[in-house]
């Protein structure tokens, strides 16, 4: 399977935080969720593969070039949409394509304002009047007006109600119909992430916690739930963010390790959703205990 | 070369939009002042274009600017290029614009058809419309059209380099560090320290005055691509 992006061993770092090691590849006609908590480092991660962030160590490669010396290249068959607009608010959308127009090679006219129809974007009113929604379907508009082969989407679906959501959604979907083409989107709404992403990346602190299909990511852990006296201390090493409550605990484990738990305890599928919040429970007892002995 | 072009068309637009509603008031007023009246006037009121239509680019920039830069297919040293190249093109077109009406003024004597004669009175007692004056109000446009452009050069060097929140303290900086120079040479060309400096004669004619204006161009023009490209270097390291 041939890799539309590929970052490999990316470390960066500032001040108080930093990515440290991320690796993780994107297959061509795939849709990839790239998500974590707030501030896990998905914005920088994006960041650095449009070389707007320098890193420090460690290989990006889009199309197969590097993402540093072939910078203009890449973003010639890559379009990027971002949680807020980036484009002049006081211009038009004509205006917005008479400026853009001549940067790339396959810019196509004709299929711009077609989509800005079906998208049902105005022509003439000021971008920056037009509601977050639409503000993101120009972007998307702008971004699918070049053959972009990549689309990078950050955090594109944070804001919006359910209905612009969801169109945003069917966009990306009827656009990776082509199976040439890649997405890959970050987000911490992780329900965008179960409709529409074949491969997800989880990242937390800054490292890279999973990175494969979202459905290897479904079977490979479950939740566990019952009495703490029913479950047995060497498989609570075991557990990620193991919670303790008045009656019961709750925790993620590895579904391999499922042949280890007493029959009292319950078991049930976990979501994504769940899963973030089991792994940053874990980080957070992590860094309490490190305190402690410290 | 192409995507400095690009660039500049960028800006342009971005600009341009801004900035129509002045323009024409400006050119309005500057014209007519250039012909009837003074064509100096006229020459200071339309170099008040450039300001109009360049300035928003730099409240641009801080808003969407960094992002736009960020995700088109361009080196980030030729969006810098591009910027400094736009700056030079409109103060040029303004400096053709004026010398023009410069010339149109005096051959056409147009102040004659002031309908009052005080007005026509008032026009005479600032400049005399001859022919003669025309080198002198060649010069005069390029000397501060030049200046402005300058000016201009600078304070986007700076501002890039230095932040966009810091332009007000470099401007004041910039106007001490230059009030203290000359009061400075002054005091030294007083106590006989330096040599009096004396100011070279103009050129007197027409074709003079011309090879004043293009030589003056060119010096300019070597500046504003050393801003350019040490705001470049400086610029395109940096993170977006």
């Amino acid at each position: 399977m041939e890799n539309i992006l590929e970052i490999t061993g990316l470390c960066k770092s500032y001040k108080d935080f930093s990515l440290k090691d991320v690796s993780f590849a994107l297959p061509k006609g795939y849709i990839m969720g790239f998500v974590g908590q707030n501030g896990s480092g998905k914005t920088t991660t994006i960041r650095s593969i449009l070389n707007m962030a320098k890193i420090d160590s460690g290989r990006i490669s889009v199309f197969g070039l590097d993402s540093i010396e072939k910078t203009v290249e890449i973003k010639q068959r890559l379009g990027v949409v971002f949680d807020s607009l980036y484009l002049a608010e006081h211009l038009n959308a004509k205006q917005i394509e008479q400026q853009l127009r001549p940067f790339y090679e396959k810019w196509d006219t004709e299929g711009y304002f077609q989509r800005l129809k079906k998208f049902r974007l105005p022509l003439d009113k000021k971008v920056g009047q037009f509601s977050k929604g639409m503000k993101m379907k120009l972007m998307a508009a702008v971004a699918l007006s070049h053959h972009a082969e990549l689309i990078i989407l950050d955090e594109p679906t944070s804001g919006l109600d359910p209905v612009a959501r969801d169109e945003l959604l069917d966009i990306l979907a009827e656009y990776i119909e082509d199976e040439n083409c890649g997405v890959l989107f970050s987000t911490h709404i992780t329900a965008d992430v179960e409709r529409i992403a074949d491969y997800v990346t989880v990242l937390q602190e800054g490292r890279v916690w999973y990175s494969g299909t979202k459905d290897d990511l479904a079977e490979k852990y479950l939740i566990v739930k019952g009495a703490e006296k029913d479950f047995p201390a060497s498989v609570k090493e075991k557990c990620i963010g193991f919670h303790a409550y008045r009656n019961g605990f709750d925790a993620l484990m590895e579904t391999a390790d499922r042949n280890l738990l007493p029959d009292s305890i319950e078991t049930e599928k976990a979501s994504i959703d769940e899963i973030l919040v089991y792994i940053a429970k874990e980080a957070e007892y992590e860094r309490n205990t490190a305190c402690d002995e410290a | 070369m192409k995507e400095i072009l690009h660039v500049m068309r960028l800006d342009f637009i971005s600009a341009s939009s801004t900035a129509v509603t002045v323009t024409i008031l400006l050119v309005l007023i500057g014209i007519p002042a250039a012909l009837l009246f003074n064509p100096f006037a006229g020459i200071i009121v339309l170099e008040f274009l450039p300001i109009i239509v360049i300035g928003p680019l730099q409240v641009f920039d801080g808003k969407y600017g960094n992002r736009l830069h960020g995700i088109l297919p361009v080196h980030r040293k030729n969006i810098t290029r591009g910027r400094f190249a736009m700056y030079a093109a409109f103060f040029l077109c303004i400096q053709l614009l004026v010398a023009v009406l410069s010339t149109v003024a005096v051959y056409a004597n147009l102040n004659e058809l002031l309908p009052l004669e005080t007005l026509s009175a008032l026009q005479e007692q600032q400049f005399s419309f001859e022919t003669k004056t025309l080198p002198e109000l060649i010069i005069m446009c390029a000397m501060v059209s030049i200046c402005f452009w300058m000016l201009f050069s600078f304070f986007e060097m700076s501002g890039q380099i230095f932040g966009r929140e810091n332009e007000m303290k470099i401007f004041l900086i910039s106007c001490i560090a230059v009030i203290g120079l000359f009061v400075a040479v002054m005091t030294l060309t007083n106590a006989g320290i330096l040599p009096y400096f004396e100011v070279p004669e103009l050129p007197a004619t027409i074709p003079g005055a011309i090879r004043f204006l293009v030589i003056g161009d060119l010096a300019a023009i070597l500046l504003t691509a050393a801003f350019s490209e040490i705001t470049a270097h400086i610029v395109s390291k940096r993170e977006i």
